[in-house]
C-alpha cells in the first residue's frame, strides 16, 4: 500500500524573460490572477477530497515564474495554505526557474514557500539559451551571476542540463568539471532533449546520435562514481538508479513512471489542463480540458479522451516489446512527450530506449560492485 | 498474506452466497462483482474477515477504492493469456489495499507474473501438476525471480520455499499455498464444505498426516525424495501417478540457489541474512 499523493505542475504565467531556441512552450502574455488561482486551487483540493488524497506537491513552472512580482507569489502561497488547511490537506511547493529574474527580494518567498530550494537549468556549452534580444553568452554570464547570488543567500540550487552535439563533442570530463568543480553544483540532472512544440532549425537538430550519447553518459557516470559519488555529489537519474539497484527507496524521474496520468497534471494560466508542462501549451489537441470552465476536476479527467490515451499507453507498449524487457519495472515504455515529439505519436517506445537500457545496466553493475565492497569492508 | 500457521480454527473460503451462514468463522470471501462484494460485506459484517478475492478479475474495481483500506485483496486471474495490460489499471487499488495476484500455472502465466512483479504486486502461483512446458517456464521464471535486480515483490511459492530452504524451517507447500487441510476449508455455492483445491475429493475430515500416510503406502517417488519435507506430497494430488522429475529439478534449482546464497553469507558473516 502506498500513500496518497498528487502533483500539480502549475504554470502561473507564460511570460518568459529568455528566448531559448529549443523551448517547447508557446509563450504568451497570459498570467494567472489571484482570483483564478483561488478557483483552480479550490477545484484541485475538492478533487483531492473526493479522491481521498491528502498530499499535494505544487511544482511552479513557467513561462518564467520569477517574472511575477514576489508579493504576488507570497500572497498566492498564503491563499493556497489557507485553502489547503480548510480542506485538511498538506501542500509542498517546488520552484523551477531560469534564475535570470532572481533578485534578493525573492529570498523571503523562496525561504518560506520553497524551503530555500529551487531548481534551475543550464546547458554546457550553452548555445541555445538566450536572453530576450541577447546572446547565449549573455545568458550564461547572467545565469552564473544569479546562481552565485542565490547560493550566497543560502539557497540550495539543483540544475537540469540538456546535452547537445556540442556537449558530446566536449566530452564528459569537461561537462562534469564545469558543473561540479567550477560552479560547485552538487545536485544536477541530465535530461534528454526533444523537439517539442513548434518546429525550428535548432529543434530539428536536437536528436543526438544515440551511440555518442550513450558513450558520453557512461563516461560521465564513471567520472561521477570515481570523483563525486562518495563526496555527496548527486547526478540524476544515476543516483536514483543506484538506490533502486541497491534496494533502497528512490524517486525515479517522471519519464519512467508506471503511468504518469495517474499521478500528476499540469495547468496553465488560461486554465488548460494537460499531462505535463511539455504538453499544455505545445499540443492543444492533447489537452484534457479547462479547469476554469469545469467545476469538477475529477469529471474533467475521467471523461477526457486525451487522458484515456495517456493511461492506455503503457498497456499498448506491452505489445511493442516492453513486456519482454527485463527493465520494464523501471521504465514502462518511457516518456510520452519525447516519443510524440520524435515520432508524432506517443504509442511507441521512448526514442531513448537504448540509452535507458545502457544506463540501467551500468548502474546495476555499480550497485552490485558497491554492495560487494560494502560487505567486504 | 497466507493465514497464520498456528491458528486454531480453519479459514473458510466462501462465495458471497454463503457469507451469512459462515459469518462467525475466519473467512476468505470470493466474488466476481466488486460492488456486490462491498454491499454484502457491509450488510453481513463477518467477524473475522482475512481477505477478499475477486475472480476474473473484473475490469472495474473502483468499488474497492477507499473501501476498508488495508484489507488484503487477492485478484484471482482465470486466464493469464487474456489482456495482461489490465494489471496497469490496478495500480490505484494498490494504494488502498495490500494486493496479491493469484495466477494459475497455465499458458501465459510467466509473462503475466513478470508484469505483475514489474508493477510491484505480490504474486501467488496457483500450481497443480504442471506439464513439461509449464515446468520449463517455471524454471525460467525462477531464474528471473532470483536474478533480476528489479524484482522486489514476492512470488509464491518461490519466496516462502526459498526462505524455508535457507533457514531449514519446517514449512511445506501445503501451508505456503494455503491448501493445508488443517488450516483451510472450501465452501461451494450450495454451502457444501470440502477440503481445498487439489484435495476437494478427499474426505472432509482428512488430515495431511492421513493423506501422506496413504501416499507412503504406494510406491511413489516421494520415498527417498530429497525435498519431501518441503513438498509433503503436494504434487501427488489429485493424480498420485504424476511424475515429479521436472518438479524435483525445479526444487533442486531452488536448493542450489540457496546453497550459493548460504556460501555467500558464510563468507560474510556480518551481512544481514535475508528473511
Amino acid at each position: 500500500m502506498k500513500g496518497r499523493h498528487f502533483s500539480l505542475i502549475l504554470l502561473p504565467t507564460l511570460r518568459c524573460n529568455a528566448d531559448c531556441e529549443y523551448c517547447f512552450e508557446n509563450r504568451t502574455a497570459d498570467r494567472l490572477s489571484l482570483a483564478q488561482l483561488d478557483t483552480i486551487i479550490g477545484r484541485v483540493l475538492a478533487y483531492m477530497t473526493a479522491a481521498d488524497i491528502d498530499d499535494l506537491t505544487l511544482h511552479w513552472q513557467g513561462g518564467e515564474v520569477l517574472t511575477l512580482p514576489p508579493d504576488w507569489m507570497a500572497e498566492a502561497g498564503a491563499r493556497i495554505e489557507q485553502a489547503a488547511a480548510a480542506h485538511g490537506k498538506r501542500v509542498e511547493h517546488g520552484l523551477q526557474t531560469n534564475l535570470i529574474g532572481y533578485r534578493q527580494r525573492w529570498n523571503p518567498v523562496i525561504r518560506e514557500m520553497f524551503g530555500n530550494r529551487l531548481g534551475t537549468s543550464m546547458d554546457f556549452p550553452n548555445h541555445h539559451r538566450k536572453l530576450l534580444n541577447g546572446s547565449a553568452a549573455d545568458y550564461t554570464h547572467r545565469w552564473e551571476r544569479k546562481l552565485r547570488a542565490a547560493r550566497a543567500a543560502g539557497i540550495q540550487v539543483s540544475v537540469i542540463a540538456l546535452p547537445s552535439a556540442a556537449t558530446l563533442a566536449l566530452g564528459a570530463e569537461r561537462f562534469y568539471e564545469y558543473f561540479v568543480e567550477e560552479l560547485g553544483i552538487v545536485d544536477f540532472q541530465l535530461n534528454t532533449p526533444f523537439p517539442g512544440g513548434e518546429s525550428n532549425a535548432v529543434k530539428r537538430d536536437l536528436g543526438l546520435d544515440l551511440d555518442d550519447l550513450i558513450a558520453f553518459q557512461q563516461e560521465l557516470v564513471e567520472i561521477w562514481m570515481e570523483r563525486g559519488y562518495a563526496r555527496g555529489v548527486r547526478i540524476g537519474p544515476f543516483d536514483a538508479l543506484l538506490r533502486v539497484f541497491s534496494h533502497e527507496s528512490a524517486t525515479l524521474p517522471c519519464i519512467w513512471g508506471q503511468n504518469c496520468a495517474e499521478h500528476f497534471i499540469a495547468i496553465d494560466p488560461r486554465g488548460f489542463v494537460a499531462q505535463c508542462d511539455c504538453w499544455v501549451t505545445s499540443y492543444p489537441e492533447q489537452r484534457f480540458g479547462n479547469i476554469l470552465d469545469s467545476d469538477d476536476l475529477g469529471e474533467l479527467l475521467a471523461h477526457s479522451p486525451a487522458r484515456r490515451a495517456f493511461r492506455q499507453r503503457p498497456v499498448t507498449l506491452l505489445e511493442k516489446g516492453c513486456l519482454e524487457c527485463e527493465y520494464l519495472a523501471l521504465c514502462h515504455g518511457g516518456c510520452p512527450v519525447r516519443t510524440h515529439a520524435f515520432h508524432g505519436n506517443m504509442m511507441a517506445r521512448d526514442p531513448y530506449c537504448r540509452l535507458y537500457l545502457a544506463t540501467f545496466e551500468q548502474m546495476r553493475r555499480h550497485a552490485s560492485r558497491l554492495a560487494g565492497t560494502a560487505v567486504a569492508s | 498474506m497466507s493465514s497464520t500457521p498456528a491458528q486454531s480454527r480453519p479459514v473458510f473460503h466462501v462465495p458471497l452466497a454463503q457469507l451469512a451462514a459462515f459469518r462467525e468463522q475466519p473467512l476468505v470471501v470470493r466474488a466476481r462483482d466488486p460492488r456486490q462484494l462491498v454491499r454484502m460485506l457491509e450488510e453481513i459484517a463477518p467477524t473475522d474477515l482475512r481477505l477478499v478475492q475477486l475472480l476474473g478479475p473484473p475490469d472495474d474495481m473502483d468499488a474497492l477504492r477507499r473501501w476498508r483500506p488495508g484489507l488484503p485483496v487477492d485478484l484471482v486471474v482465470e486466464d493469464p493469456a487474456r489482456d495482461p495490460g489490465q494489471l496497469y489499471g490496478l495500480t490505484a487499488l494498490h494504494e488502498d489495499h495490500p494486493l496479491r495476484i493469484t495466477i494459475p500455472v497455465v499458458a501465459g502465466f510467466d509473462t503475466l507474473t513478470r508484469l505483475a512483479v514489474a508493477l510491484g504486486f505480490s504474486v501467488k502461483l496457483a500450481v497443480e501438476q504442471p506439464p513439461a512446458a509449464r515446468l520449463a517456464e517455471l524454471m525460467a521464471l525462477l531464474d528471473y525471480y532470483l536474478h533480476n535486480a528489479t524484482v522486489a515483490a514476492p512470488v509464491e511459492f518461490f519466496h516462502s520455499l526459498l526462505g524455508a530452504l535457507l533457514h531449514r524451517q519446517t514449512l511445506d507447500l501445503w501451508e505456503i499455498q494455503e491448501e493445508d487441510p488443517l488450516q483451510c476449508r472450501w465452501v461451494d455455492e450450495q454451502g457444501r464444505v470440502s477440503l481445498p483445491g487439489r484435495l476437494a475429493t478427499e474426505p472432509a475430515d482428512s488430515t495431511l498426516a492421513d493423506l501422506q500416510a496413504r501416499l507412503a503406502g504406494r510406491d511413489t517417488e516421494c520415498r527417498g525424495c530429497a525435498y519431501r519435507a518441503y513438498c509433503g506430497g503436494f504434487f501427488k494430488w489429485p493424480d498420485p501417478d504424476y511424475r515429479c522429475t521436472g518438479v524435483r529439478k525445479l526444487l533442486g534449482a531452488m536448493d542450489s540457489a540457496i546453497g550459493e546464497l548460504g556460501e555467500d553469507l558464510a563468507a560474510y558473516p556480518d551481512a544481514v541474512t535475508p528473511s
